[in-house]
């Protein structure tokens, strides 16, 4: 079966810095992927050059079978590829509701809106409750549910997520990664970035371990789990 | 007294034309970062195209509508060849690529119109009203209107339009607005095209007050400029309530200096400003940010 995404010898880097030196990855259809790593190694650059934000060097990108690696970032993303950047990056001086909005602005169809957005905020209430709120003005953690659901409104075919936990609450950070096994649950296809091994491991049932750009381990994540390397730097500190 | 309410009612309406001038250049400079000093050529291009043709015997409505036309051509043109292809070099690069944009327009201009001045005839004839002391040109009237209808529909293209809502999504993060597909390249070129318009409008109501000629379009430029940096370079309203000063501040002085004075007395708000005040007057004006 054709992958829904597929990466095949990826290289790219900022200016003279190489930072992705020849990566591999496939994600199926309905999975639930993660790729860990320190800082550093990678993680952000992988799925900004997925999503079309950095060009690679070298090496191939297919949405279900389809070279994308030449389209801009604005195609992709009307193709079914939606990232949620690093740090949430919502449209602060608008409101919620319009940054939904805006999230389905690649839709071909402007029909069905609503129903997209009624169904975000069941599964993340508060945006409703602040709707007409300005999303500067949230907090951390629901900036992330906004930045997900603003994600969602393109109805993507698979949704990169670049260490949504980073910088928010204990108490956040398993809110957000419930919400992100509620998905994958339902079937939405996720590539999860994190340094958060342990909230990674919740929602995913495969990952890449990334070191200095490249793939040092792959497998379900039970392998992951007990692989010496991964054990020691993602688990071992939390004990 | 009567004087002063004088000169405070022609100084509001040239002030009107320099807001618009203001607005467009802010517009311009927050979805791209750019300060467009080929703004007041716009109104140049709108003013005299508008004069030209009204000379020619075209009525009112199909000779502004030519006008805005011409000009949003220009806008595109300036986009497409000078901004467009150096999008990756330096702002400053760019600031000066509309610099250069903005001497062509004049120089093409001059050498397919010429220097003189033309002439368009008010909106509506007949006799200023008078109210007090004070004159009221009919065509003043015009020009608030106007002023005010392109200002109410351009807040509520950027507040209550999906299209408005992307382009200040781009201003804000380019980045982001092209993950959900917003193309910041063509925002700028509609950011362009907007600019172009209210320029436009401006020199179209202008026309029937000072005849235009092609160089008239620096000096506009250069006000609307002051009225953008008073506003705070990132406030719609701001950017208006600067060119209303400006054209008050400007008119009242010239009332009691030499005329000669006039455009200095616009630059040196400039200086000042840019010197005391370089986030302008009010330093964040709970407004709409573009």
């Amino acid at each position: 079966m054709t992958p829904i995404l597929e990466v095949v010898d990826l290289i790219a880097g900022y200016g003279r810095i190489e930072a992705l030196h020849g990566i591999d990855m496939r994600v199926e259809q309905g999975e639930a992927v993660t790729t860990i790593g320190a800082n550093g190694a990678g993680k952000t650059t992988l799925l900004k050059t997925i999503a079309g934000l950095i060009r690679p060097r070298r090496g191939r990108i297919s949405l279900e079978g389809e070279n994308v690696t030449s389209w801009s970032a604005e195609r992709r993303a009307r193709a079914g590829i939606a990232l949620v950047p690093e740090g949430r990056q919502v449209f602060p001086d608008l409101s919620v509701r319009d940054n939904l909005l805006l999230g389905a602005y690649g839709r071909r169809r402007q029909s069905g809106i609503t129903e997209d957005i009624d169904k975000v905020v069941a599964l993340f209430p508060i945006l409703g409750e602040r709707g007409q709120q300005l999303a500067g003005t949230l907090s951390g953690g629901q900036q992330q549910m906004l930045a997900i659901g603003r994600a969602l409104m393109s109805r993507p075919k698979v949704l990169l997520l670049d260490e949504p936990s980073l910088g928010l609450a204990p108490l956040a950070v398993r809110e957000v990664v419930d919400k992100l096994v509620a998905l994958a649950e339902a079937g939405s296809t996720l590539v999860l970035v994190e340094q958060n091994a342990a909230a990674a491991f919740r929602v995913a049932a495969r990952g890449y371990v990334l070191d200095r750009g490249e793939v040092v381990v792959e497998g379900s994540i039970e392998t992951l789990r007990e692989d010496p390397r991964v054990h020691s730097a993602y688990l071992g500190k939390l004990g | 007294m009567s004087d002063n309410l004088q000169f405070i009612v022609t100084g509001l309406a040239t002030g009107s034309v320099y807001a618009l001038v203001g607005l467009g250049i802010v517009l311009v400079h927050q979805v791209t970062g750019i300060i467009n000093f080929a703004q007041g050529e716009f109104v140049m291009v709108g003013a005299l195209t508008f004069a030209l043709l009204n000379e020619k015997g075209l009525g009112l409505v199909p000779a502004a509508l030519s006008a805005l036309a011409i000009t949003v051509v220009v806008g595109v043109l300036v986009e497409r060849l000078a901004i467009a292809p150096a999008r990756k070099s330096t702002i400053e690069r760019l600031i000066i690529l509309t610099i250069g944009a903005s001497i062509a327009i004049q120089g093409i201009t001059l050498v397919v119109i010429g220097t003189s001045p033309h002439f368009a005839s008010a909106f509506t004839a007949g006799a200023p009203y008078r109210i007090g002391g004070v004159v009221i040109l009919r065509q003043y009237l015009w020009v608030f209107a106007v002023t005010a209808l392109a200002v109410v529909t351009l807040w509520y293209f950027l507040t209550r339009t999906l299209t408005g809502k992307a382009m200040r999504a781009a201003a804000m993060n380019r980045d982001a607005a092209r993950l959900v597909a917003v193309s910041p390249s063509r925002m700028s070129l509609l950011a362009f095209v907007l600019a172009a318009l209210l320029g436009a409008i401006g020199g179209i109501v202008l026309a029937p007050l000072q005849a235009p000629s092609a160089g008239i379009g620096i000096a506009l430029g250069l006000k609307g400029f002051t009225a953008a940096v008073l506003g705070g370079l990132n406030s719609p309203t701001g950017a208006v309530a600067g060119g209303l000063l400006i054209g008050v501040i400007e008119s009242v002085a010239a009332g009691y200096l030499p005329s000669g004075y006039k455009d200095a007395i616009a630059f040196g708000i400039l200086f000042l400003v840019l010197l005391i005040r370089p986030n302008g007057l009010l330093r964040r004006a709970s407004s709409v940010r573009v």
